[in-house]
């Protein structure tokens, strides 16, 4: 009997072996764009968790960042889908401030909660025809729970590269938000001004605390 | 007679503006109404019920016995998963769920514990909604079904072949323990929305309609587990690469103009 358990755990172990080394992570990239991500991620670790700095500082070095690395105004226009073409010039204005607004006030609150997470690179995926590659990295926890999928799409516009998007877990932060968009104008009738007047209703009320 | 009525009286026509008429079709909702109801619904039940519940589990319970539990109701889902690992003809995965049962069974105590996992052979959960997709058998509209949430016609239907096929289900019916299934269903319940408490909260706070982004996030956290996760690499978001823009139009018309 215990013989047959021995055996059973062996061709387990066996299995695993087979069955998980096929999947072994390739070296991460040396890409100049994997490089790109790998610096922004620890950049924003040291400056966005650093110890007793307020929330309105994280704010504003999580906006410095942003503008820094991210193409805002194309991911805004990206969000707006069909509808971008509705704008004119001032409103477009107004609507990329709200739009950044928007971004900060969303995400630079998560990096208060940082407890010693670490940002992994995977590797590169150059995209054949196109000026954008993907890369696809990893944060693990400190304490060894199930490390999370990040993917970035980077825009490289003449060695000048821009995030586009970030996604999740296989979710995309400007899918999303363009579904999210897009929603609040269809339920108002398709007037842009709702989200225009949704999108100053947040700004202001983040700014008032 | 009553499931035609939900339906004629939900149905939206489509808009006539181009613009809406593109968003309408790419929302893929025509029950909206009667979703957003029923989302309504489900977040007050969750405000009273669930959400307190799963605070108390997660504040009460140690994370070591959370972590036991989730493992063991993962393992008696075992068959669910290899049946669906084989009918995606999914032979790889199929011996993944083999070894992570034979491993978890020997050296994880029975189920609660999950050296697999350790070992790099990662929990993945297959279900025949998924089954239906790798069939290539269309979502259909988005449905919010009361208690259970987020849907589909397709993911319904999963539900019910999961539920018909899972020999531990059949096992308890088979022998009058029906609570055995209950308990399972509410602890699976109670067990994911105490992980996602934190999550929820600030999605919440954040978002301008949070039924668009429910739906949104419902959709595209199908279709990475349909892929499996993998092949993230050759999916762009779309507009962002195809759409044209000055600033990317620039590079190309440059050069011509060289």
């Amino acid at each position: 009997m215990l013989e047959i358990v021995r055996k059973f755990a062996v061709c387990t172990a066996l299995l695993l072996v087979l069955t998980i080394g096929q999947g072994a992570p390739a070296a991460p990239g040396q890409d100049a764009a994997g490089r790109f991500v790998k610096q922004l991620g620890d950049k924003a670790i040291e400056a966005l968790t650093a110890k007793g700095i307020s929330a309105a500082d994280r704010e504003n070095r999580f906006r410095f960042l942003l503008r820094q690395s991210f193409d805002v105004k194309r991911i805004g226009r990206f969000v707006l889908g069909r509808y971008s073409r509705k704008l004119n010039p001032a409103l477009a204005t107004e609507y990329q401030n709200l739009f950044e607004d928007l971004i900060v006030a969303t995400y630079a609150a998560r990096f208060a909660e940082y407890s010693g997470q670490s940002f992994v690179i995977k590797r590169v995926a150059k995209l054949k025809g196109r000026r954008d590659s993907i890369v696809l990295s990893e944060i693990r926890p400190a304490d060894g729970g199930p490390a999370i999928r990040v993917d970035w799409q980077v825009h490289d516009k003449n060695g000048d590269y821009k995030i586009v998007d970030i996604r999740i877990e296989g979710v995309s932060m400007s899918i999303t938000q363009r579904d999210e968009f897009t929603a609040v104008i269809r339920k108002n009738n398709g007037k842009f001004n709702s989200l225009m007047a949704a999108l100053r209703k947040k700004s202001a009320s983040q700014k008032s605390h | 007679m009553l499931a035609a009525v939900l339906l004629l009286g939900g149905c939206a026509g489509a808009p006539a503006d181009p613009a809406d008429r593109e968003a309408f079709y790419e929302a893929n909702d025509s029950l909206e109404p009667l979703n957003r109801s029923i989302f309504e619904f489900n977040l007050g039940l969750d405000r009273i019920v669930l959400k307190p519940v799963a605070t108390v589990y997660r504040d009460v319970l140690p994370s070591t016995l959370r972590n036991g539990i989730r493992n063991f109701l993962n393992y008696i889902r075992t068959p669910v998963i290899l049946a669906n690992n084989l009918l995606q003809g999914d032979w790889a995965g199929a011996q993944v769920t083999v070894a992570r049962f034979a491993t978890n069974t020997l050296i994880g105590f029975g189920g609660f514990g999950d050296p697999a996992s350790d070992m790099g052979a990662k929990f993945r959960d297959e279900d025949f909604g998924q089954t239906l997709a790798v069939w290539n058998a269309g979502e259909g509209p988005f449905l919010m079904l009361p208690v259970f949430g987020p849907s589909n016609p397709r993911d319904v239907v999963g539900l019910v072949v999961d539920f018909v096929i899972d020999p531990v289900g059949i096992w308890a019916s088979n022998t009058d323990n029906e609570g055995v299934t209950y308990s399972r269903t509410l602890l699976r319940g109670i067990d994911k929305r105490s992980r996602n408490i934190k999550t929820l909260d600030d999605l919440e706070k954040s978002s301008l309609d949070f039924y668009a982004t429910i739906r949104s996030l419902y959709r595209q956290i199908r279709e990475d587990s349909i892929r499996n996760g993998e092949s993230q690499d050759t999916i762009l978001s779309p507009s962002l690469s195809l759409e044209d823009d000055d600033d990317i139009v620039l590079g190309p018309r440059a050069e011509l103009i060289r």
